[in-house]
């Protein structure tokens, strides 16, 4: 039986996985929202779950090293991290360059699960940037999502190639982003217009999946909660059979 | 933003239990059990039906006999006397069938579709088969026993906002009539109340025949009653823009009150006086025994010495001597000020009850963006400065003190229970605790030692780790209300304090109660109008209930 799960039960399953991976906690919800943000685009956020969260895993903190700086081009490496870790970096760097710049491209190897990144589109979108990630699509072929720069226009995702950046065609994704918009300040009222149009879809209509998915996900996140003892009973509530 | 005066914050009009019920009244909505299908012994299934006018709302409820020896007023117990689902539209048979199987799972079951809130409530030990008993043998329930507790039932979990499966309240529609945050929440616990009376004189009927029902004012008297435990503090600390929110509508209300212009005749004067004597009463009266929170009777003798100031106004058109148009901002400045906090926030509470239509008015707002955006572009000296301007007591508080960090808080396997327990005796656990102090210390000193000219995003480059709390500075920019100004892993930190603010201000419950600084019992819907009442125009005073006199 399939079925859709909340926003928010997703964002607890999905943190205590990554409580798990020794993720700095301060750097946890920031990796999450690039993993369901990539599901909402469909670019297997559930996916890299599935393969690598289920099972022990170690997620360092994650550091970006730029490797070559050419006019409105970082070339970065990312040492084999996974995306979803690397990507809240990505996204800083390549807003920053588009707001000094006008126009920024990153060209980022050395990165695990590259298609997450897709998942950076609608985060842009609310930083006010036209978007575009490129990467394989993790069957042969190669996929783009461009964001319009504004939160309420949805991510459009297609099939295509990879292009050459000048001559340079061995890349695990390559980011564009134009700012053009003001962003969708996150002190904006409506709720909306402040989470771009894959959230909103997403918190109303909930995110679709597998039970039994579902469940594996959840089962395993259970391993984060803490082993119950005489003394554990003591640090909540009141003792059983004590009428509070 | 202190805790201490956080605590102290009393029941308003903006209270999500109070807004219900002034939506439910005016809306006249029609609540009745359409299936009634319980033994004897308390055991079998009925269905309550909720007509808004806009819209149908069921209830089905799965009622069992208690299981002695077997209880726990904790969300970690597993043997419940009750257990209902709030549902959108009629339910079919077979959406009681799969809430009657998937509910005993909670986190590990499904809500069926349109579904906005599992709940589950046991009965009290002292109080529920004492009212049976009398019921049964044609006599109402002794008003001291009852006052003792002031509940039959009491809720051990009201689950919603996409828990289980159920509807995310972003997902309620614009006419939706429960779109307010909690409202969900709010009337299943209304409609566990109505369940509690509806079985105790269902219960009663069956043992004689000789029996009555509950006299209408204790009907009314009784709440429902509610334990809140550590995971409200966790929300706090995990939903500021709300909790900014709520507090900032608060102030305005307040505000609207306070520059209200009066006349000594006008109704309102002569309403202030009628429910600062119910609250005296009120608080004479009550029989609970607190621990950190200050005796009513404390806070009655308090609001005794604020009563003159009313009077002198509606007598001479004077507050404290002065001739004045505003009186409620003259009174609030003329409050004695060795009032105990409880005292004063009851003055503001009443002042802001005066204004309903205020409240109303302010209620849709309470839907608010959760979401948190960084903002690379920023300069660290623009950073800095928002730590510097609107932080300054995050660096008040010592996080090398000794005991500033003997607590850490977690979840228990047990029912996913938020526990909190000395870092020594905690083993094997993820840290759910929000050290806003730290942080900020943290990252002022790192920022004191660099260019001031270097970005954010550059900066977290080189210190990723700070990312959560650079973030949520940023997007908490301006707002005044969005953190209490504490340190929770702190050896004298109280967590009743922050329950307390949330049960109370925000939710509206009575007489809540300390248990170890970090178990809060209390009451909903104390003093409320019953679904008969609602029914039939209900149109007086009802809170701070009097005890009935039979």
């Amino acid at each position: 039986m399939d079925f859709r799960v909340s926003v928010r039960e997703t964002k607890l399953v999905l943190d205590r996985l990554l409580f798990m991976t020794g993720l700095d906690r301060r750097l946890v919800p920031a990796v999450r929202d690039v993993i369901i943000a990539a599901e909402l685009v469909g670019s297997g956020g559930f996916d890299f779950v599935a393969q690598e969260l289920l099972e022990k895993v170690e997620i360092p903190t994650p550091r970006l090293e730029v490797v070559e700086e050419r006019p409105g081009l970082l070339v970065v490496d990312c040492q084999e991290q996974y995306a979803a870790a690397v990507g809240p970096s990505l996204l800083d760097l390549v807003t920053l360059r588009a707001q000094q710049q006008g126009v920024a491209t990153l060209l980022v190897r050395g990165l695990r699960y590259p298609n997450l990144l897709h998942g950076l589109v609608p985060l842009a979108d609310r930083r006010g940037l036209v978007s575009l990630v490129v990467t394989d699509d993790g069957q042969g072929g190669w996929a783009s999502s461009v964001g319009f720069g504004t939160p309420v226009a949805p991510v459009r995702r297609t099939p295509g190639s990879s292009p050459a950046v000048g001559d340079d065609t061995h890349y695990d994704a390559l980011l564009t982003a134009t700012a053009v918009g003001q962003p969708a300040l996150p002190e904006d009222e409506d709720p909306q217009i402040g989470g771009g149009a894959e959230l909103w879809d997403a918190l109303t209509e909930g995110i679709p999946v597998a039970s039994e998915r579902w469940w594996s996900f959840y089962h395993r996140s259970n391993e984060a909660l803490t082993r119950t003892s005489e003394i554990s009973r003591q640090h909540a509530g009141a003792p059983a059979g004590t009428e509070v | 933003m202190q805790p201490k005066r956080l605590a102290a914050l009393q029941p308003t009009a903006l209270s999500f239990s109070r807004s219900l019920m002034r939506k439910m009244l005016r809306e006249r909505w029609q609540i009745a059990p359409r299936h009634f299908d319980i033994d004897e012994r308390g055991r079998g299934e009925a269905i309550y039906r909720v007509d808004t006018g806009a819209g149908i709302f069921e209830f089905p409820v799965f009622s069992y006999e208690p299981v002695e020896g077997d209880r726990d007023s904790r969300i970690i117990g597993r043997n419940w006397d009750m257990k209902g689902a709030l549902i959108e539209g009629e339910v079919s048979p077979e959406q009681v069938a799969q809430t009657r199987e998937e509910l005993p799972k909670l986190y590990a079951g499904r809500a069926v579709e349109g579904t906005l809130v599992w709940c589950r409530s046991n009965r009290s030990l002292r109080v529920f088969n004492h009212i049976v008993e009398r019921l049964a043998s044609g006599q109402q329930p002794d008003i001291p026993t009852i006052a003792e507790v002031c509940y039959a039932m009491r809720n051990t979990g009201l689950d919603g906002n996409g828990t289980f499966g159920t509807k995310s309240y972003l997902a309620y529609a614009e006419d939706h009539p429960l779109r307010t945050p909690y409202h969900a929440q709010m009337l299943a616990s209304f409609l566990m109340r109505e369940f509690a009376a509806d079985l105790v004189e269902h219960l009663a009927r069956a043992r004689s025949s000789k029996s009555v029902p509950l006299a209408p004012e204790i009907r009314r008297f009784l709440g429902l009653g509610n334990g809140s435990g550590l995971g409200l503090v966790l929300w706090v600390v995990n939903h500021p823009r709300w909790v900014n929110r709520w507090l900032e509508l608060r102030e305005r209300a307040l505000v609207s009150a306070k520059s209200a212009t009066v006349t000594p005749d006008a109704p309102e004067v002569a309403r202030l006086l009628t429910l600062l004597d119910r609250a005296i009463v009120f608080r004479s009266e009550d029989r609970t025994d607190y621990d950190v929170f200050t005796p009513s009777a404390a806070i009655a003798e308090d609001l005794r010495r604020v009563r003159p100031l009313v009077v002198e106004f509606q007598e001479q058109g004077t507050i404290a001597g002065q001739p004045t148009s505003q009186p409620w901002a003259a009174l609030c400045a003329a409050l004695p000020k060795d009032l105990d906090l409880e005292a004063e926030e009851t003055v503001y509470s009443l002042l802001i009850e005066l204004y309903p239509e205020v409240a109303d008015e302010l209620e849709p707002l309470h839907r608010v963006s959760e979401v948190t955006e960084l903002q690379p572009e920023m300069t660290l000296k623009e950073l800095r400065g928002i730590l510097e301007e609107e932080y300054a007591w995050a660096f008040q508080i010592d996080m090398n003190a000794p005991g500033a960090r003997r607590y850490t808080w977690y979840k228990s396997e047990e029912a996913e229970e938020p526990r909190r327990g000395p870092v020594d005796e905690v083993e094997d656990s993820y840290e759910l605790g929000v050290d806003i102090p730290g942080e900020v210390q943290g990252l002022h000193a790192e920022l004191t030692q660099l260019d001031p000219a270097i970005t954010v995003g550059h900066f977290l480059l080189t210190h990723p780790e700070r990312r959560f709390i650079v973030e949520r500075v940023q997007s908490m920019r301006g707002l005044p209300y969005h953190a209490p100004y504490m340190n929770m892993f702190d050896d004298d930190f109280s967590p009743a304090e922050i329950i307390h603010l949330v049960n109370v201000g925000f939710f509206g419950l009575d007489k809540t109660k300390d248990y170890l600084q970090r178990v809060l019992r209390g009451l909903i819907y104390h003093g409320a109008p019953t679904a008969a009442d609602i029914a039939e125009g209900f149109s007086g005073e009802w809170i701070y209930p009097k005890e009935p006199e039979i």
